[in-house]
């Protein structure tokens, strides 16, 4: 590079004051999407994970069809891809306290079922209290217990909405065993776990009964040609996605994903157009500099480049600390969540509060690249200006 | 080959009264700077004097004519080539210095050598030197604004001839100083000038400083009548 160019974009650099605020901007603009990225992302994935491991399964296996039987599966036919296969039974009941309801969907697992994955995703609180009755236990979530005003040890009564229309409505009491929570209320007050013999009692019908599959991280990413495999193996099996199983809640992910992204977006096309209006405010601040140094020799294109590499490195700077300090609050933003969720902020029950916190980078490079595009073509339109700047000037308009 | 030459330069001026058409300023003027010599050119107030000085250093373009820096007619150039030629080949001194005010004295007498792209270690020599030959060692680090007139114009005179260009063009050097400095920085760029074996181009309406050149004309009625010397080479 010229040596007078980076002199004097140096120069401009740390003298501006209006350059400091545009990089103090950028920074302040960039960290709070970047952080918002990790959020959004983060939290989708978590809630994700909630529903995969405490829902659905990756993937289910069902035999809807007489004739078919989900005991043909075996997955040892797919080495390396299945992490565990459980059956569960469910169905839908109405759960009635002494003075609420709730309707929830109940789940019959087995003693396997709650495996070190879904351990992960949820917390258990056990009554120590020895059962004396033949009552069957329940384990609801603390959402649920919350809203029926139980705790663990109560009884509630619970309306069986059957699963073969010859069937009718049938109560049952069930003993408060365990409190769950998973950190995400509103999955967790549509759940409640029973043991799997007593369920299929409940819930007779074949459909009712079907396999909870959870796959190898390596095939997390690949679960449609997992599907596809599968389908192709078991024969008058049904075989569908956690997506395909929650269409509508998959669905509103995407879309808030993209509408979120979208925004984020905007707001960085704004910022990228005032770093253009800096670069303008910036010629019209050095005109005399200007003309002075195309009047030692100063072709055109080097006052540009000076002007766009004072303006263009005060952007990639200020996106940089941005991306930083959003990285930094965005690792944080489980504590930080926490301490306004403690301060009542009641908005926050809705969501997530307790996920890992994944930082999306191609997220953050599409942001940074659209940021450093725009920035690129406004400068460089706003620089044209410069044209007109002759060293004549000095002696006339000035 | 002339290092800068006026051929039949006319410069007209749109009025800036409405219907008053255009005002002439040059007509049909022809000036040879000589290698080596020095050439002042005196003039009332308006006459355009500093106009002439812009045209002879493409500054602004005249109306008819040309002008010819090393034999190239800088109307013939794209901005690059003739930000080039002014560069490598004039160095300019106003009566207002024109410094960087960012810049310190140094860089301001550097700046045209590392415009031309030359290697920074040479340029901080070569503009050391002069500094000092001008009695400004001391306040190479010293911005324009914490320099006294005469310091900055001594200042502007170096970077003037920075870049040893064959033709320095100063309008009105000393316009701006009082009287001792003024006597100071007109020795001081004369002798610069000479012992550099540049040549000068000067535009002043003081008689004194100008009747010290070589060469001296008078621009009256648009057009330049000799008043001393003549083209020797």
């Amino acid at each position: 590079m010229n040596r007078f160019v980076s002199l004097w974009s140096r120069k401009r650099i740390l003298k501006r004051g209006r350059l400091t605020s545009c990089l103090v901007l950028i920074a302040l603009v960039m960290a709070p999407l970047v952080t918002a990225l990790i959020f959004s992302d983060s939290m989708m994935e978590g809630i994700t994970s909630k529903y995969i491991y405490l829902s659905d399964g990756h993937v289910q296996i069902g035999a809807p069809f007489a004739g078919s039987d989900i005991s043909d599966f075996d997955p040892n036919d797919y080495p390396g891809m299945i992490y565990s296969v459980d059956e569960v039974t469910s169905g839908y009941a109405l759960m009635y306290s002494a003075t609420e309801t709730s309707s929830v969907m109940l789940k019959g697992v087995g003693e396997g079922y709650f495996n070190e994955l879904r351990m992960d995703q949820i917390s258990f609180e056990h009554s120590t209290v020895e059962a004396t009755t033949a009552i069957k236990g329940i384990a609801i979530s603390r959402a649920t217990a919350k809203a029926l005003d139980v705790g663990l040890g109560d009884r509630v009564a619970l309306m069986i909405v059957p699963d073969d229309p010859d069937k009718v409505l049938r109560p049952v009491i069930m003993r408060i065993d365990s409190i769950f929570h998973s950190g995400y209320d509103q999955l967790d007050e549509l759940l409640a776990f029973v043991d799997l013999d007593y369920a299929k009692t409940l819930y007779s019908s074949q459909a009712s009964t079907n396999l909870e599959v959870l796959v190898t991280s390596e095939y997390m990413e690949k679960l449609d040609p997992l599907v596809e495999l599968i389908e192709e193996t078991e024969h008058g099996l049904d075989v569908t996605t956690w997506n395909q199983h929650n269409v509508s809640v998959y669905e509103n992910f995407i879309t808030s994903k993209q509408m979120i992204f979208i925004i984020l977006l905007l707001v960085v096309v704004v910022a990228a157009f005032y770093t253009a209006s800096v670069a303008q405010q910036m010629i019209q601040d050095d005109i005399s500099d200007i003309a002075i140094v195309k009047l030692i020799g100063s072709s055109d294109s080097l006052v540009k480049r000076s002007a766009f590499i004072s303006v263009y490195t005060v952007t990639v700077v200020g996106m940089l600390i941005g991306i930083v300090l959003g990285i930094i609050i965005g690792l944080n933003l489980g504590p930080i969540l926490t301490a306004l969720s403690n301060m009542g902020i009641q908005s926050l029950s809705f969501y997530l509060l307790d996920f890992d916190i994944t930082i999306p980078w191609l997220s953050i490079l599409v942001i940074s690249a659209c940021l450093l595009l725009i920035s690129y073509l406004s400068i460089q339109v706003s620089l044209m200006k410069t044209r007109r700047i002759t060293p004549i000037r000095l002696f006339t308009s000035l | 080959m002339h290092p800068i030459e006026l051929i039949s330069i006319t410069k007209r001026f749109k009025a800036a009264e409405k219907g008053e058409g255009e005002i002439t300023i040059l007509q049909d003027v022809n000036l040879s700077i000589v290698q080596g010599q020095s050439t002042a050119i005196i003039g009332k107030s308006g006459s355009g004097k500093s106009t002439l000085l812009h045209i002879a250093g493409g500054l602004d373009s005249p109306s008819e004519g040309k002008v010819l820096c090393n034999g190239t007619d800088f109307s013939s150039l794209d901005d690059r080539r003739r930000s080039e030629l002014r560069n490598l080949h004039i160095g300019f001194i106003f009566q207002a210095n024109l410094l960087l005010e960012d810049f310190n004295a140094l860089e301001n007498v550097m700046a045209p050598a590392l415009i031309a792209g030359r290697k920074a270690s040479e340029c901080r020599e070569r503009a050391v030197s002069l500094l000092e030959r001008l009695g400004l060692g001391e306040r190479l680090n010293h911005l324009p604004g914490q320099l006294s007139g005469g310091e900055k114009q001594r200042v502007a005179i170096c970077r003037a001839l920075m870049n040893e260009p064959e033709v320095i063009l100063a309008d009105e050097p000393t316009g701006a100083l009082d009287e001792d400095n003024a006597a100071e920085v007109e020795n001081l760029l004369l002798d610069l000038v000479r012992e550099e074996g540049r040549s000068l181009l000067l535009v002043t309406h003081n008689q004194d400083f100008a009747f010290k050149c070589d060469n001296v004309y008078m621009l009256k009625n648009h057009n330049l009548s000799l008043e001393q010397g003549g083209e020797t080479e």
